[in-house]
């Protein structure tokens, strides 16, 4: 140690004023960051692109289904995006508390709510460069198809592609919004799964069910959107059920954290 | 300066702190000494906005806290060196504040040598360090922003003598510097070394708070307990 040489001596060149309130984007920047800078997010990262991509291979080249379009082959990878997505969201949240990280962060912005914000966008970001990744890799695992005798679409449908990516958005902040209103991962990852299966059997029981479903349930109310065939009567089921799953949890939320002591 | 103004939280029953009012001033150390669960650390979260008070109010150059913009920059704080992500290295853990804060990179290549951890060791996870390191870490952090004010909850705890002397000798340049720091510790000897002044708290109360001259260096320990005997005991 040193005593000579303190930090207080000076500036240097990539100060800034220290007055100056923190900007959201630099927030949200390090949130992106702490999204993959660990070895746990870099696993999750890394199961998730595996797991979108080998599904992709196997269902387009293995399987051989029908004849492909990079336009399906893209969008097949939804099922296994929801799965992961949305848990990469909740985890953004829940391992401040599980790590007790959250001294430090909202030691550095005591604006709780604004601390969430910028983890919802980071959280969108992630979704949107993991959408368009899959995209990407469409391309050549449609040609490699191709190269099996089948007759490839390469035409790809901007509307329906960026539906896709906004269902994939959606459940991305539900994870979000379910790991602040909980606090707790696994909870979260629980509530979240088993809200996916359970409005399949809800769908079952009766008029009243099926309603309900119909309005409520993501997984069903996102189909159009990620299809790129939006009609108006789609659109107040889509609309409850973000409110239902992404809003209010996310509001709720962030009422908790504001009020919440940290330890 | 650090103002603690008539400061009192309830927890249910609980009187964790009872009209609480102390000042620390800028360019000195003011050591911080009481039982476990006297409400040191209470005290230092109100100050930092992680618990609200119950009444009054704890200030920073007449400030909240959460009332500062880039409040680490005016306030560097140690709470807890436990809580820190293990996964992250320590160099990546004082990137992401430094980010954040809006300070130059090169800042944590200073706070590192001032807390004296290696370029090598920063660049291990957290996961292995000891407490001791963390402490160093922790400290560290709290210095990135070059804040006018330090507040810091046992920082010596798991440090061997080394650390110990390297970290009195470190908050004493930076008091020098001008800065305000607020010291919690349970090591009277070196509070009695370092502080220019000294609080004690029991039970939720202050029990003394008074400069610190040879005299009273002298006879802190004897003070301590004479004051604090009838906690002991009952002390959470």
């Amino acid at each position: 140690m040193s005593s000579t040489t303190l930090p207080w001596t000076g500036r240097l060149p990539g100060d800034v004023s220290p007055s100056r309130t923190v900007p959201f984007a630099r927030l949200a920047t390090v949130e992106i960051r702490k999204l993959t800078d660990t070895r746990t997010a870099l696993v999750l990262l890394t199961l998730l692109v595996l797991g979108a991509v080998g599904a992709m291979i196997v269902r387009t080249v293995v399987l051989a289904q029908d004849v492909p379009g990079v336009q399906d082959v893209a969008t097949g990878t939804g099922p296994v995006l929801s799965l992961f997505l949305p848990i990469l969201g909740i985890v953004s949240v829940t391992s401040e508390w599980s790590r007790r990280t959250a001294l430090t962060t909202f030691a550095l912005e005591p604006r709780r709510g604004r601390v969430l914000a910028a983890k919802a966008v980071a959280a969108t970001v992630v979704a949107v460069a993991t959408s368009a990744l899959m995209i990407a890799v469409a391309y050549p695992t449609t040609a490699a198809s191709a190269a099996r005798g089948t007759e490839p679409s390469f035409a790809l449908d901007p509307v329906a592609l960026v539906g896709w990516t906004a269902t994939n958005v959606l459940f991305t902040l539900c994870g979000v919004a379910l790991g602040a209103l909980l606090l707790n991962g696994a909870a979260s990852i629980v509530v979240y799964l088993v809200a996916s299966i359970a409005w399949g059997f809800v769908g079952l029981t009766g008029e009243l069910g099926s309603t309900l479903a119909r309005w409520f349930d993501l997984n069903g109310t996102t189909v159009p959107l990620a299809d790129g065939e939006m009609s108006p009567e789609a659109v107040g089921p889509l609309l409850a059920s973000i409110g239902l799953w992404v809003v209010v949890p996310f509001l709720l939320g962030v009422l908790r954290v504001r009020r919440i002591e940290l330890r | 300066m650090i103002t603690f103004d008539h400061l009192t939280k309830r927890y249910g029953a609980t009187l964790a702190l009872d009209d609480v009012s102390f000042e620390v001033p800028a360019s000195s150390v003011t050591g911080f000494l009481g039982p476990n669960g006297a409400g040191k650390t209470t005290a230092m979260r109100i100050l930092l906005g992680h618990t609200r008070a119950t009444s009054g109010r704890a200030t920073i150059d007449g400030r909240q806290y959460a009332a500062i913009s880039n409040p680490a920059a005016t306030v560097g704080a140690l709470l807890d060196a436990q809580a820190v992500h293990p996964g992250r290295t320590g160099a990546e853990t004082l990137a992401l504040a430094a980010a954040v804060i809006g300070v130059d990179r090169r800042r944590v290549g200073q706070v590192l040598d001032l807390v004296g951890l290696s370029v090598a060791e920063s660049r291990r996870t957290v996961k292995g360090y000891s407490l001791g390191m963390r402490q160093r870490l922790g400290i560290a952090q709290a210095l990135l922003g070059s804040p006018r004010a330090l507040v810091l909850d046992e920082p010596a705890n798991g440090l061997d003598p080394q650390g110990i002397r390297a970290v009195r000798d470190l908050l004493r340049a930076v008091a020098d510097a001008g800065c305000a720091v607020l010291l919690s510790s349970h090591l009277l000897h070196e509070v009695a070394q370092l502080a220019d002044r000294v609080v004690i708290i029991g039970r939720g109360r202050i029990l003394e708070d008074t400069t610190i001259d040879d005299t009273t260096a002298q006879d802190l320990e004897t003070r301590y307990f004479s004051l604090t005997s009838t906690e002991d005991r009952s002390a959470a």
